[in-house]
């Protein structure tokens, strides 16, 4: 199992590879390749996705939860009856215990975020594309 | 009596205290980085192959401190975060 995890084998080079073992000797049977290869194919991606999650030791993004609020108070007159995103995301790393971040939003905030976002996207499609 | 309350007390202390409330957080486009990298081979795993993105806030608490937090999304995490991001736009212009 050591090879496929290591090499994230997909099902064709899995045959080959199979193959190749039940020739060799002392190698193994047509049967227990079949049965191997079958449990490669059902739970590669999840071992696949284990794998990186062991790979992933600085903060990630766990949870992201939002409402919007009316701010009906404020010390500045034109600041009343805004509409206001408050945002509350979950980081954490592996093992540990989670932070809470807490941040507000309003509508322009959110513009300039969602511009980055756009950026990140759009990277991110040129990325898929050329792989 | 008294020794729920007491259970219940520090059961709510220990989450207030677990969720770091910055409100007033301050934006600009330089107070949002991001990169976008993939992540070839670990000692875990020699052919990984996953892109992923790590976005750095600057962020201000109440009292004017400002520090950089960071934090990696998977493609599917990012995707999820931007919609997010859009929902709360309609909803923003609609209120």
């Amino acid at each position: 199992f050591g090879r496929l995890l290591k090499t994230d084998m997909d099902l064709n080079q899995l045959e080959a590879f199979l193959t190749a073992q039940t020739k060799k000797q002392g190698g193994i049977t047509s049967d227990q390749a079949a049965v191997i290869a079958k449990f490669w194919k059902n739970h590669r991606i999840k071992i696949h996705e284990s794998l990186i999650n062991q790979s992933r030791w600085d903060n990630v993004l766990k949870n992201m939860n939002w409402r919007v609020d009316l701010k009906s108070q404020s010390r500045h007159i034109d600041q009343i009856n805004t509409p206001v995103a408050i945002v509350e995301m979950e980081l954490g790393k592996n093992g540990q215990e989670s932070e809470f971040l807490c941040l507000e939003f309003d509508e322009a905030k959110v513009s300039q975020m969602l511009k980055k976002l756009s950026e990140i996207e759009e990277s991110m499609t040129l990325l898929t594309q050329t792989a | 009596h008294s020794v729920s309350f007491q259970h219940s007390f520090f059961f709510l202390f220990e989450k207030i205290t677990q969720c770091i409330c910055i409100l007033r957080s301050f934006f600009s486009n330089k107070n949002i980085k991001w990169k976008l990298g993939v992540a070839m081979s670990s000692d875990t795993c020699r052919s990984l192959k996953y892109p992923y993105v790590t976005v750095t806030l600057k962020v201000a608490d109440p009292s004017g401190q400002i520090t950089d937090k960071s934090f990696e999304m998977t493609v599917p995490q990012f995707k999820n975060f931007f919609r997010q991001f859009k929902e709360m736009a309609a909803v923003l212009e609609t209120v």
